[in-house]
């Protein structure tokens, strides 16, 4: 690891058609062999950073561009992104918009066909990926059967199948549930410790990856310049929130080295004298909103959801987790009249649902997709939560919402000029416009960034305060044992587990926060154990 | 000689030659047969999601067929046998309704459906890759862009639902065109990040990258001499247009000609950039894909023959009289060869 690979040597960049810099002056050294993390808040040029060293930036994008990307002793200025594509391999975020065939084989050939290698180093090459990724099985599946871990990993294989010098992913986690991250995160370890091969990783989810680098890149910092450093010496500087539970607990209570792994945080916090953790409020007694009994909903020849029965009452937050596949969106839709119900009753907002109209539930209940964005149309924000106070009916100043939720300043924006996080919020205010007993969010945390996150959060339990009922799906430990009143659990079909976050997450194997894996018990949160040895 | 996974040429071969009938005939014995056929080959080719199907298969014939029957019977006032009758002022639905055009109209139905059934059965089985793997190298960036686009349609069909339904239960209601405007903005919109995502996924993966080793300055020469010909080639049709337009029938031929051999000559000078673009895998022609390709061959010949000198057997006439429809035996049995990839197929797995 003595080497540049890769240096970037004042690189500053504009988007075309924008008024301000995505990179100023950056300069970075990439060693060969290195495992390099680049983290910071949603819109701070990490995307547009990784995108230097494959040439996308800016032969792809455009824009203005100074500085000077060297890779592979190549000039990125003079090379594109098509002949460093031998070099860099590139992985993105959305695996369903990175494949290209309809065969995991020929994906995996793909590059090589471009770059004219030969059938026999081809075929070599193929099988190499496949066993090295542990896609073998998959050889002769269509990309779009496969779970979102496996496309990721299929595309990874296709990148390794180059013989790049250079891996670069963009938060190539951020759309998969916690197995199919850990699985792609093995994966990139395997490949940088076994093969050697230099990896850049931008990613919001840092648990798993900080103890995994030799690297960490911040950027977006308020003072623009970028840190950079070994994890242990770029901990002490970083924002907190966006600091795994465990590492976050180490530096409140003043750890020199605060760890960065579970087995790190076991022996750190062995002496430390902690008292039993806090109640949770149990009962929420609001009035009921949605009944579910006996339901059965059938997905072609497999049953998704069956005997299931659930009460969700006023001023509940529940969080539905589960694995990829358990029916927690089928759950969601059945609930707001979308799915069609098999067997056994659901009532919502008191209108039964198999026997009435599901459009009566109009009135009553909000809906936030997975991608926020679908529900805009208009080009102001403001215009959207007009539309729809007028489609409900209701005569309330949208200014005042988009005050509530941070917004004000943006209400003549259009929506999709607005960040990743403001977008989030956007559409939360556009649906609380109509005024919903019970609000349905669908993974509102994917591809979210810790602060808005946060800020996520904390508007959640406002609403809920509010005597809204709220249920969401999410595969969001951290965030579930932050603001959730009660978790529902599914698992074959049914309800494995129903209480609060603390009687389901404790001593789970798979579902529970760091901090829970650390301490045991039902201690849940970095708050939880601060709070119990007297730390403001 | 079965088989697990058929070629995709051969799935295209049968995919027309079972089209061909559907295009030429409106015998009821020839569209039931086919339609049984396309079903039984679906059946069992697709064995998983055969049941999940039919439920949606069976609402799509009904709407093709109340669409078809409806635009019949309301606007072709012809036929012996009436059911009743509106006022002629109406225009372009008043006259006579009639059982004739009823008839007519489920016969137009069934064979559009069968139509639309083929092409979803052949476009499934047939592997896009493959068959782009087939073309003239020189295709092969459009190939591999025709085959990205057939990805986006599924995914659009899912975002088309996830909008409706965010929107639905934003309060809004469907009634008229324009309702559809918070449908078509989102699905724009987002159908254009995709396909940034795709370009940029396809731009660093080295789609389209030149690996010849020939030095630029010759490609730009081979460019300008390209860009020139091509020129020359459509201003010459252009003028080959002009002069048949005004009656100067020569100077059309020779405009044309002329127009040609720069095209042609402009398609030479094009810098071949797949030149070494290699393939992965080599397909296999297999005896079972002879026997179904021969079998397309023969339905698709014999059907075209069968229509020139017995129209009267594909043709089924019920304006101005209707009558019981000719059963061909022959044509029938031909029409069973269709059935070939149902016969070679064997399930994954088992031997033999």
């Amino acid at each position: 690891m003595t080497s540049p690979l890769a240096t970037l040597d004042n690189v500053s960049y504009r988007y075309p058609n924008t008024t301000s810099d995505a990179l100023r002056d950056e300069s970075w050294t990439l060693e060969a062999g290195s495992f390099s993390l680049v983290v910071g808040p949603s819109g701070s040029g990490k995307s547009s950073l990784l995108r230097c060293f494959n040439g996308l930036v800016p032969h792809f994008s455009g824009g203005s561009f100074s500085g000077r990307v060297v890779v592979d002793r190549l000039d990125t200025r003079g090379v594109g992104p098509r002949e460093l594509s031998a070099s860099v391999g590139f992985v993105f975020q959305d695996p369903e918009a990175q494949l290209v065939t309809d065969r995991v084989e020929d994906e995996i050939a793909f590059g090589l066909e471009q770059h004219g290698i030969d059938r026999f180093t081809m075929r070599k090459r193929v099988e190499e990926s496949l066993d090295y990724l542990g896609v073998e099985h998959l050889r002769r599946r269509r990309p779009n059967e496969l779970s979102g871990g496996e496309r990721q990993r299929v595309a990874i294989a296709a990148a390794l199948a180059m013989h790049p010098k250079l891996l670069v992913l963009d938060e190539p986690t951020s759309q998969l549930d916690p197995w199919g991250a850990e699985d792609v995160l093995t994966v990139l370890t395997r490949l940088n410790e076994d093969l050697g091969l230099t990896v850049v990783v931008a990613e919001h989810r840092l648990d798993r990856l900080l103890s995994r680098a030799d690297t960490v890149r911040v950027m977006g910092r308020p003072d623009g310049v970028a840190l950079e450093g070994s994890p242990e010496q770029i901990v002490p500087l970083m924002d907190a929130v966006t600091l795994p539970p465990i590492t976050q607990l180490g530096r409140a209570l003043g750890e020199e080295t605060p760890p960065l792994t579970v087995k790190a945080a076991r022996t750190a916090f062995a002496r430390l004298q902690i008292g039993a953790p806090p109640e949770t409020p149990h009962a929420v007694s609001g009035d009921l909103v949605t009944q579910l009994a006996d339901m059965q909903v059938r997905l072609g020849d497999r049953t998704v959801l069956d005997n299931l029965s659930l009460e969700l009452r006023e001023g509940e937050l529940v969080a539905v987790m589960g694995r990829n596949g358990s029916g927690k969106t089928t759950l969601l839709r059945a609930i707001a009249g979308l799915q069609h119900v098999d067997r056994g009753s659901v009532v919502t907002t008191g209108i039964d649902l198999r026997q009435g109209d599901p459009g009566s539930l109009r009135g009553q209940v909000g809906y936030v997709p997975q991608q926020a964005s679908i529900l805009f149309f208009h080009e102001r924000l403001i215009d959207e939560l007009r539309f729809t106070a007028r489609v409900r009916g209701v005569a309330d100043d949208p200014r005042e919402i988009l005050e509530r939720f941070g917004l004000a300043h943006r209400a003549e924006s259009h929506p999709l000029d607005l960040s990743g996080g403001e977008r989030e919020r956007a559409a939360l205010a556009t649906v609380m416009m109509g005024q919903p007993r019970l609000l349905l969010i669908d993974e509102p945390t994917r591809g979210m960034d810790a602060w808005r996150k946060a800020e996520l959060a904390a508007h959640l339990v406002e609403l809920q305060a509010d005597g809204v009922a709220i249920v969401m799906v999410t595969h969001d430990v951290e965030l579930v044992a932050t603001c959730a009143s009660r978790v529902v659990m599914l698992g074959d079909a049914g309800i494995v587990a129903d209480g609060t976050p603390r009687e389901v997450l404790s001593g789970s194997l798979t579902y529970t926060t760091q901090i829970n894996k650390v301490f045991g018990g039902e201690w849940l949160t970095v708050d939880d154990v601060l709070a119990s040895i007297g730390v403001p | 000689m079965s088989v697990e996974r058929l070629d995709s040429r051969a799935w295209l071969g049968w995919g027309l030659a079972t089209m061909t009938p559907l295009l030429l005939s409106r015998n009821p014995w020839v569209l039931i047969q086919v339609l049984v056929i396309v079903a039984v080959v679906r059946a069992v080719w697709h064995p998983a999601t055969a049941g999940r199907d039919m439920a949606w298969f069976l609402k799509i014939a009904a709407a093709f067929v109340t669409v078809s029957v409806a635009f019949n019977v309301l606007t072709v006032h012809a036929g012996d046998r009436i059911i009743s009758e509106l006022p002629v002022s109406w225009p372009v639905v008043g006259g006579i309704l009639t059982w004739n055009a009823l008839v007519y109209g489920i016969l137009g139905g069934i064979a559009l459906f069968t139509l639309v059934l083929t092409g979803i059965t052949a476009s499934s089985l047939i592997s896009w890759i493959d068959l782009f793997h087939v073309m003239p190298r020189r295709l092969a960036p459009i190939a591999v862009t025709g085959s990205v686009a057939w990805a986006f349609l599924p995914q659009t069909a899912i975002a088309w639902r996830q909008i409706r339904e965010a929107q639905v239960m934003r309060g809004h209601r469907f009634r008229r065109a324009r309702d559809f405007i918070p449908i078509v903005v989102p699905l724009l919109a987002g159908g254009l990040d995709r396909s940034l995502a795709m370009a940029e996924a396809l731009e660093s993966r080295g789609f389209g990258v030149s690996p010849d080793a020939r030095p630029k300055s010759a490609n730009r020469w081979r460019n300008v001499a390209s860009s020139s010909g091509l020129i020359v080639g459509l201003v010459g049709l252009a003028v080959a247009s002009y002069c048949l337009a005004v009656g100067q029938a020569t100077w059309a031929i020779v405009a044309a000609t002329l127009g040609i051999v720069a095209l042609v000559l402009a398609a030479r000078a094009t810098p071949d950039r797949s030149m070494a673009r290699t393939r992965y895998r080599e397909l296999t022609w297999t005896r079972a894909n002879s026997l179904v390709s021969g079998a397309s061959l023969i339905v698709m010949a014999m059907v075209i023959f069968w229509n020139s000198i017995r129209s009267g057997s594909l043709a089924y006439q019920v304006y101005p009289t209707m009558n019981v429809p000719p059963a061909d035996l022959p044509l029938l049995l031909i029409l069973g060869l269709l059935l070939a990839p149902a016969l070679v197929f064997r399930p994954a797995g088992r031997e033999g």
